[in-house]
């Protein structure tokens, strides 16, 4: 079995540990025997939908973040096509915004986004910075925590057609309001959770291992690892002081 | 005269406290002097600080202050200046003020040539409220992981708006790495008549070791004019030589030098634009350590100190702790150096990969002062460390974290020993070394802090 990643922009958009994500969404499919392939997509280069099954993008500076959104307007059909036949979506951050309807600064036009969660984002007045915890429902059988690092000032709102990937235990999430933390619909998720987040939640890379496994294997089991550092460092994380 | 009275009563007060501190063995790294001083006598530090008779010296930049600022110290020192100098890294105003009292006299007289400070980025902007350096040296604008300052052109703005406020009759000095494109950037706007600017940088780096092409950090830099910079050659981060096609590019340097860069040490050769022409020693690892020694030389040869004193000041520099310190702990070798973001920790990991005789004990903690966010670590480069096949001790709060990272670098989990505990950890780790080996430490700085509290009790 194989999966191809697609690393969307990292040299644009990759800050706070993004790079941690693919680590180990890699090394979790090697130490299994799938076979992994990694593909950086940077500016320019187009995206064949047909070629991916799982989609990563992370978090970047204002600028960055700009350069992207007009490049997302060029690859969008791409993108799109590429969600509506099942591949993964993973966003983080910054790049969690662009997968939205838009993100609105305070000054200046609205950044498009592509749409393939329904949720938008307009700036807020603080930062939120700090430790986050968030009860799940997504991975029946499982530890039900997910925990990471929000740092972000964008207040996220979702709409019909997508929920929330988990409940705010500590910290802001999406909003600082409602107590949402994340966006998933379908198989696209996006989340505010750096600290890198899949390596101290092996439960849910797992997860997404196996649905990016799902679009060209259909179901499959995997075999378990030795897992005692993840839950050891998710264990330190969870409920951690904001 | 009343103020005057006022100001010596501080001191007295404060200097007494002081002692008082250090005889309980409290450990360093206190504000506690500093604040009360400026409480009680608000203008303190400008008071004292214009007493100096030659240049004042501000040391900024993500990385390398300590460092740098300790070099150029030790060079004022070669050739018999007498200075005041924040040497322990207390690089906000209440650290600057402590360091200035403990250099007074109780009669309020500060008779020393010249300060050399190191300023927290953040900070430089209130410093300049409370006196005017002569030179400002500028070493280099990494992302930190600390979250307070948000962007990296915003503290370059941050810079340029502290400069904005010094008044000296000659134009300021303003020494800037021109490898860095977000430092040679810093004041554009400025007048030559208000600022003089003065670029150092490398030409040529050669490794003695390891030639293969290691992944390095990466910060995306953006032009002014919004497109991102292309390099024609990267030496570390996001230093080297950049161009933009709107014409941008890295600055003609007045100070230039090749770094020979070897396990434990390295020496540059510097050259200068008005044609001199010297090698410098500097026995400290690293090409960050070179960036660090270049940017004191410029700033010494801007104080008009001759090239033999340079030398020797670097040369004989001897380190502050937890800044590539080589430390003798009970008959065994240890090198004790502080890692806080991914650029820096990538530059200490590859000299711990060059030394086969190397073992590491790492303490990552979490509290404020070093970034609540661990993120960094997936940052920096442990890969390098892949072939470590050793036992690595690893401590502080989010020992968890590190561990983690250090499984996914390669690492055989049977190597890594989690102790959270940094006393008895430290223990552990230098036990197991033996004597023909060296313990290298990577601590975060309130790790360092603890490491230098057990120091202090005599490694107990
Ligand atoms: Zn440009």
């Amino acid at each position: 079995m194989k999966i191809n990643i697609a690393y969307l922009y990292p040299l644009l958009l990759n800050i706070y540990g993004d790079r941690g994500n693919i680590i180990a969404f890699t090394h979790r499919c090697l130490w299994r025997g799938i076979q992994v392939e990694a593909h950086e997509i940077n500016l320019g280069d187009k995206i064949d939908p047909e070629k991916y099954d799982f989609y990563f993008i992370g978090g970047g500076q204002d600028q960055q973040q700009i350069a992207v959104s007009e490049e997302f307007q060029k690859q969008k059909q791409f993108l799109v096509e590429a969600a509506e036949t099942k591949a993964v979506f993973l966003s983080i951050c910054g790049g969690y915004q662009l997968l939205g309807h838009y993100y609105k600064p305070h000054q200046g036009d609205e950044l498009k986004g592509i749409s393939i969660l329904d949720a938008y984002t307009v700036a807020g007045h603080n930062r939120f910075i700090g430790n986050v915890t968030v009860e799940t429902n997504l991975l029946a059988g499982n530890v039900n925590t997910l925990t990471g690092f929000e740092n972000h000032s964008g207040l996220t709102y979702l709409e019909q057609g997508t929920e929330a990937i988990g409940r705010i235990i500590v910290g802001n999430g999406n909003n600082g309001k409602d107590k949402t933390e994340g966006a998933r619909k379908n198989n696209v998720f996006g989340a505010y959770l750096h600290g890198s987040f899949l390596p101290k939640n092996p439960h849910f890379t797992d997860y997404l291992i196996k649905l990016s496994l799902e679009r060209n294997y259909g179901q499959q089991e995997l075999p378990c690892l030795d897992d005692k550092f993840e839950w050891a460092a998710h264990n330190k994380a969870v409920k951690r002081k904001y | 005269m009343i103020k005057n009275l006022l100001h010596k009563i501080t001191i007295c007060v404060v200097k007494s406290l002081s002692w008082a501190i250090k005889a309980l063995k409290t450990g360093s790294g206190t504000n506690l002097p500093g604040k009360i001083a400026r409480k009680l006598s608000p203008d303190i530090l400008s008071f004292l600080v214009k007493q100096t008779k030659k240049e004042i010296i501000t040391i900024t930049g993500t990385n390398g202050k300590t460092t740098t600022a300790g070099l150029l110290a030790s060079v004022f020192r070669e050739d018999g200046r007498k200075i005041v100098h924040n040497s322990r890294g207390a690089n906000m105003l209440t650290g600057i003020t402590a360091t200035a009292i403990e250099n007074s006299s109780i009669k309020a007289d500060m008779t020393s040539d010249n300060c050399i400070f190191e300023i927290d980025e953040a900070y430089l902007n209130l410093a300049f409220n409370e006196f005017n350096p002569h030179i400002i040296a500028v070493t280099n604008l990494f992302r930190d992981q600390l979250d307070r300052y948000g962007e990296l052109n915003a503290t370059a703005k941050k810079i340029e708006s502290a400069i904005a406020k010094t008044s000296v009759i000659e134009p300021l000095k303003l020494i800037l790495n021109a490898d860095d494109p977000l430092v040679s950037m810093i004041g554009n706007n400025f007048s030559d008549a208000d600022l003089n600017k003065i670029f150092y940088g490398f030409e040529e780096i050669i490794h003695q070791n390891s030639e293969e092409k290691i992944y390095s950090p990466q910060e995306s830099i953006n032009c002014k004019c919004g497109k991102p910079f292309s390099y024609l050659k990267i030496f570390y981060g996001h230093l080297g030589y950049y161009e933009c096609s709107c014409g941008v590019k890295r600055p003609a340097t007045k100070v230039f030098a090749k770094a020979y860069i070897g396990v434990n040490s390295s020496n540059i050769l510097v050259k200068t634009l008005d044609n001199q022409e010297f090698t410098v020693n500097i026995n400290l690892p690293g090409l960050y350590n070179c960036y660090n020694a270049l940017s004191a030389v410029t700033a010494a040869l801007e104080a008009e100190i001759s090239i033999k004193n340079i030398q020797k000041g670097i040369e004989n520099y001897a380190t502050t702790f937890g800044r590539s310190e080589t430390l003798k702990i009970k008959g065994k070798d240890v090198i004790i150096q502080l890692i806080k973001n991914p650029i820096g920790a990538t530059e200490v990991l590859k000299t711990v990969k060059n030394d086969d005789k190397g073992k590491l004990f790492i303490v990552i903690n979490d509290n404020y002062a070093d970034g609540r966010d661990v993120s960094w670590l997936w940052d920096a480069n442990f890969e390098l460390l892949a072939n470590y096949n050793k036992p690595a001790v690893i401590s502080g709060t989010r020992a968890a974290d590190m561990a983690l990272r250090l499984k996914y670098a390669g690492l055989d989990s049977k190597n890594l020993i989690v102790s959270e505990n940094i006393k008895s950890a430290f223990l552990e780790a230098l036990g197991n070394v033996n004597a023909d080996e060296k313990l290298y430490v990577l601590p975060t700085y309130t790790a360092l802090l603890e490491l230098e509290k057990i120091k202090k009790n005599n490694w107990q």
